[in-house]
């Protein structure tokens, strides 16, 4: 949505809020939104834009489809992992965040209840075909059960920081992302340093530069959260 | 001329003392820093600066008792009225060496850490200081309270901040009328407007017992501790906005008084 502030004023649109982008002198920028104004200190060629970003907190991804794999299978799919959209102003050599949008915004525990990790909520749809356009991110997802039993899976936990962001021409790309489901309500993440081949021209947004797999254990224990009956 | 060596013969032990003084209290200064640093890096400052205190007066004392030694002074009347008047210094400082000991105890089993919010027999705010002697805290309405460490020791103490979730439990009664499977499906859709409350773990709805006057439901959500009043408050106002669109009734204790006899009173008007 690059918008260039030629002019003295200009106006966007930013998930249904106005915003006024005024400049006062060749160094001052008045920000004018609808419940508050700002005066930033700017110079240069400027211009308004929105970046993608990815949530803060880990995800705790829900499915909204319970996932059955056969023995000795492998699922592959891409799932819809949303994004934070930023409106930024910036110069050739800096940018200051104007507002954030955000989709998601329930909170989920991931663990014990004294020990573990506050997530952003997802309930995640999966995308087959035509998935191109959409503004979450596609997440290559590799679902591996290597035992002799059929195994279900509902929900998993994807750390950010694992995540590389790619744009191609045909949407946001991750990095591969291989689930090995060990047991019922276990299972392990291991994040790839490639996206999917499916990606056309894919440029980095958000690169980690990792030059390796990294690999995180997580576990889903069903007694793990506490339930605490009248206790 | 002046003879050097004279001088030096006579004042051998003098400079000796001075010697070992100065070498032990540099040496004292240097060991203490380096234990008190090794200690904060593994236990962290509060212990670490202790442990430096302990260290360096150890290591002065011992510097001095080898000073005096230079002088063939006899150290064992010195130190026999030093343990005499250690026990009478500690009969009277009894309740500062409890406190002293108290600290240790603390310190050790680090119920909290400053900085902390906790609750000690009922008074509750931020921990400011964790000494030998006291403890003092900063209470949520801007008070400087002290407590002394036997105290605390001995207190029952609640960490306020030690999980960063909690469990925030709202007890509801409606009345025995009312349809209680409609209460709970009201109750439930103000819990899922509420993006505060946790998704996981899920909240849960109990129906706990015939009350006095109601039929009483607890509701359990987990939220993060940071927001408990917010969320309190959210959840009893929206939840008698919906009992009240809805026409659920929220009773009250009613009281009959009762006279002993049937006794009429008479009430006359103008």
């Amino acid at each position: 949505m690059m918008e260039k502030l030629e002019k003295e004023t200009l106006e966007i649109i930013f998930f249904g809020k106005k915003y006024l982008f005024e400049r006062l002198n060749p160094f001052t920028v008045r920000i004018s939104g609808e419940k508050s104004h700002s005066i930033a200190s700017f110079s240069g060629e400027l211009f308004v834009d929105t970046e993608k970003e990815f949530y803060g907190k880990p995800y705790l991804i829900k499915f909204k489809e319970n996932l059955s794999l056969s023995p000795n299978s492998m699922l592959k799919l891409f799932m819809k992992l949303p994004l934070v959209t930023k409106l930024v102003l910036k110069s050739d050599k800096k940018s200051m965040e104007i507002d954030r949008h955000t989709e998601h915004n329930r909170l989920a525990w991931h663990g014990e209840v004294h020990r573990g990790v506050l997530c952003t909520y997802v309930e995640a749809e999966f995308a087959f075909d035509k998935y191109y356009k959409t503004e979450d991110a596609l997440v290559p997802l590799r679902i591996v059960n290597k035992s002799d039993f059929p195994r279900e899976i509902s929900k998993i936990v994807v750390e950010p920081e694992n995540l590389f962001l790619f744009k191609g021409d045909n949407g946001i790309f991750t990095n591969k992302v291989y689930i090995l489901v060990i047991s019922s309500n276990e299972f392990s993440v291991e994040y790839s340093t490639k996206t999917t081949n499916k990606a056309v021209n894919p440029q980095p947004i958000i690169d980690r530069k990792i030059s390796v797999a990294r690999t995180v254990l997580t576990r889903f224990d069903k007694f793990g959260i506490a339930r605490e009956l009248g206790l | 001329m002046i003879d050097f060596y004279s001088i030096y013969s006579q004042y051998t032990p003098m400079i000796k003392a001075i010697l070992i003084l100065v070498v032990g209290l540099i040496a004292s200064k240097i060991i203490s820093s380096l234990s008190g640093k090794l200690v904060t890096s593994k236990f962290g400052s509060h212990i670490g600066s202790v442990t430096k205190n302990i260290v360096f007066y150890v290591l002065v004392f011992t510097t001095i008792i080898a000073s005096l030694e230079v002088f063939e002074i006899d150290l064992t009347g010195i130190l026999a009225a030093a343990g005499i008047l250690g026990i009478v210094i500690g009969f009277a400082a009894q309740t500062s060496v409890s406190n002293i000991i108290s600290g240790f105890f603390l310190i050790a089993d680090k119920p909290f850490e400053i900085g902390e919010a906790i609750e000690i027999d009922g008074q509750a705010g931020y921990v400011l200081d964790i000494s030998l002697l006291s403890t003092r805290i900063r209470t949520f309405d801007n008070r400087y309270l002290r407590f002394p460490n036997s105290t605390v020791a001995n207190a029952r103490i609640v960490n306020l901040s030690r999980y960063e979730i909690r469990r925030l439990d709202i007890p509801v009664g409606i009345a025995y009328k009312e349809n209680i499977q409609k209460a709970v499906e009201k109750i439930d859709s103000v819990l899922k407007r509420n993006e505060n409350i946790l998704m996981e773990p899920e909240p849960m709805m109990i129906i706990t017992k015939f009350g006095e006057s109601s039929i009483d439901i607890e509701v359990r959500v987990w939220i993060q501790r940071n927001k408990l009043f917010d969320i309190r408050s959210e959840l009893i106002m929206g939840i008698k906005a919906a009992f009240d669109e809805a026409g659920i009734e929220i009773p009250f204790p009613h009281r009959t008084v009762y006279f002993g006899e049937d006794k009429t009173v008479e009430i006359k008007g103008k």
